[in-house]
């Protein structure tokens, strides 16, 4: 037995990938270990330093502070008493999270529906496009946050006005990757359909629109974390009531505003933690559904009108 | 001759995106008879493709005619069937799908043409692989796939665009012996481009010899081999004097540089 053992053993070592082969074949450990390495040297150095926390936070107080607020609804940790003049401290942090999260989504469904629609609207018409696409790409060169409060003006503080400039980030990622994207047909695949005297219709559902696919679901992926880029950015400037109970005003946005006026940067750790959380996650059901419907296409990186 | 597919005089000139005009073809004059097996070979540029391309009724001609069964052809026909350089299959439709393509652009029955697309992918021994998807594919397997694509709808005529060029050399001479049978057995009228010379002699009746700047007809060889052809053919005393023959063309006019 002890024979054979040894003899496992020794082919193992010689047959099996080294560790450094398996770390680089399982990034996902490589980034577990480098993570964890991360953290210990920032706690070390904040910790022998004496680094502020007002300054700087060590990993400990961010997932305390982290920790408070998703378990205890005990949002701030008020450095010096700092007033929590808005009420927001007394919110769980779940309020602020839905509500940002509900603003990005919302935007970006309807962002990206409505920048895919005129994507295929100006593939149909050259005369759409001459006529229309001037004012989309100068208005595309606007600064959103200079946008903002115009938005406010418009649609009120609450959820409505996050809503439209969640949305109007996310159009056009869509817009440009579906024009791009239809005009990717090869010179080959139209004469093919061509050569079969196909309709204008079946040429486009046939041929350009699954070819147009990839690029469609890189403006997705792109769409998605702009979408919540803009739905913070509206909180910023103006954040709405709370909609599902909670006290005061809801938003992730105006929670980060908060805790920097009250100089919590352990809080505003905290928060970015969760956006960079969300961020994730989001672009990650974008992933996913694109590998269910794009399960033909090779894996390339088709990433336009960032 | 029974002329099926007749080009005479077929001059095209294109204007290019600096406003030059390129002559790409002139003086064109040939006859096809019907389930005859034509390979055209010449260096790049000589306008097979262009040439297949007004065959294929997707590119206008400057002058001259160019008539099939009798009628002129003026835009792409049913029957008629193109096979391109890269197989062109849509990426998101398997083997069984992307054979089915042109019965459903054309409108045909599916009770029909489905059994004949069973038939199809079991003559180029791709059972077992309808579900699958190009990228799942070989080279060899896709460009089988594009074939028999171009048979769904039973054309009469064939027009193949170089559909090797990209396979390893192996490979080809495969498809070369898969094409022989095939066409053995289905009749089509077929042209075929080729920069082989030892393809074009393999598989052609006769073969086109054509030369660059403007893309000329050099001369069109007989190839009085008997069918079918095997790969030992290739070191028969007849068919090393045609590819002679052939190279000695396309030297002479000082083409292949």
């Amino acid at each position: 037995m002890a024979t054979t053992d040894r003899k496992n053993e020794t082919s193992k070592s010689a047959g099996g990938p080294s560790l450094s082969e398996t770390l680089l074949q399982r990034s996902y450990l490589l980034f577990g270990i480098s993570f964890v390495v991360l953290l210990v040297v920032w706690e070390w150095t904040v910790t022998y330093f004496e680094v502020d926390d007002f300054i700087f936070p060590a990993p400990s107080g961010v997932a305390t502070a982290l920790l408070r607020g998703l378990f205890f609804y005990d949002v701030g940790s008020g450095v010096g008493g700092a007033a929590d003049f808005m009420g927001l401290m007394k919110t769980s942090f779940y309020n602020h999270i839905s509500h940002t999260l509900f603003e990005a989504v919302m935007g970006f469904f309807m962002g990206s529906i409505i920048g895919l629609g005129l994507g295929l609207l100006f593939m149909q018409s050259k005369w759409v496009e001459a006529i229309i696409m001037p004012y989309v790409v100068a208005f595309q060169t606007l600064p959103k946050l200079a946008i903002a409060p115009l938005f406010i003006i418009w649609f009120g503080y609450e959820v409505k006005s996050k809503i439209f400039l969640a949305g109007l980030v996310a159009f056009f990622p869509l817009l440009v990757n579906t024009m791009v994207g239809l005009k990717s047909a090869a010179t080959d695949q139209i004469d093919l359909m061509r050569s079969l005297s196909a309709s204008r219709w079946q040429m486009f559902w046939k041929m350009q629109f699954p070819n147009a696919l990839p690029f469609i679901f890189a403006g997705f992926e792109i769409a998605v974390v702009f979408s919540l880029l803009g739905a913070i950015l509206g909180e910023f400037v103006g954040a709405g009531q709370c909609m599902w109970g909670g006290r005061g005003q809801c938003g992730l946005g105006i929670l980060l505003m908060q805790m920097s006026f009250s100089s919590d940067t352990t809080g505003t750790f905290a928060i970015l933690v969760i956006l960079s959380c969300m961020g994730l996650g989001m672009h990650q059901v974008v992933r996913f559904v694109k590998k269910k419907v794009l399960f033909w296409a090779p894996e390339t990186d088709k990433t336009m009108g960032a | 001759m029974d002329a099926y597919i007749s080009v005479s005089n077929l001059e095209k000139e294109y204007v290019t995106a600096s406003r030059e005009i390129v002559h790409a073809l002139t003086e064109i004059n040939f006859e096809i008879a019907e389930g005859e097996f034509v390979s055209v070979v010449g260096p790049s540029g000589c306008g097979k493709s262009t040439l297949l391309k007004i065959l294929g009724g997707l590119l206008s001609r400057t002058s001259g005619t160019c008539s099939l069964k009798n009628t002129p052809i003026d835009g792409p026909r049913n029957d008629v069937g193109i096979v391109f350089q890269d197989p062109v299959l849509l990426l998101w439709r398997n083997v069984l799908q992307n054979t089915m393509l042109p019965a459903e652009i054309l409108g045909l029955d599916a009770k029909k043409t489905l059994p004949r697309a069973h038939d199809l992918i079991r003559l180029v021994g791709l059972e077992g692989f309808e579900d699958k998807y190009p990228h799942e594919l070989s080279g060899g397997m896709r460009q089988r796939n594009a074939i028999i694509r171009a048979l769904i709808h039973d054309p009469n005529v064939l027009l193949m665009d170089e559909p090797f060029g990209a396979l390893d050399a192996m490979t080809r001479e495969q498809m070369n012996l898969e094409l022989q049978r095939i066409w053995l057995e289905s009749k089509k009228t077929v042209f075929f481009i080729t920069h082989s010379i030892p393809e074009a002699v393999f598989l052609g009746d006769r073969v086109i010899v054509m030369t660059p700047r403007p893309g000329r007809i050099s001369e069109i060889i007989t190839v009085d081999i008997p069918r079918p052809r095997s790969l030992s053919t290739m070191g028969d005393e007849m068919f090393v004097e045609l590819t002679q023959k052939i190279r000695n063309l396309l030297y002479v006019e000082g083409s292949l540089d």
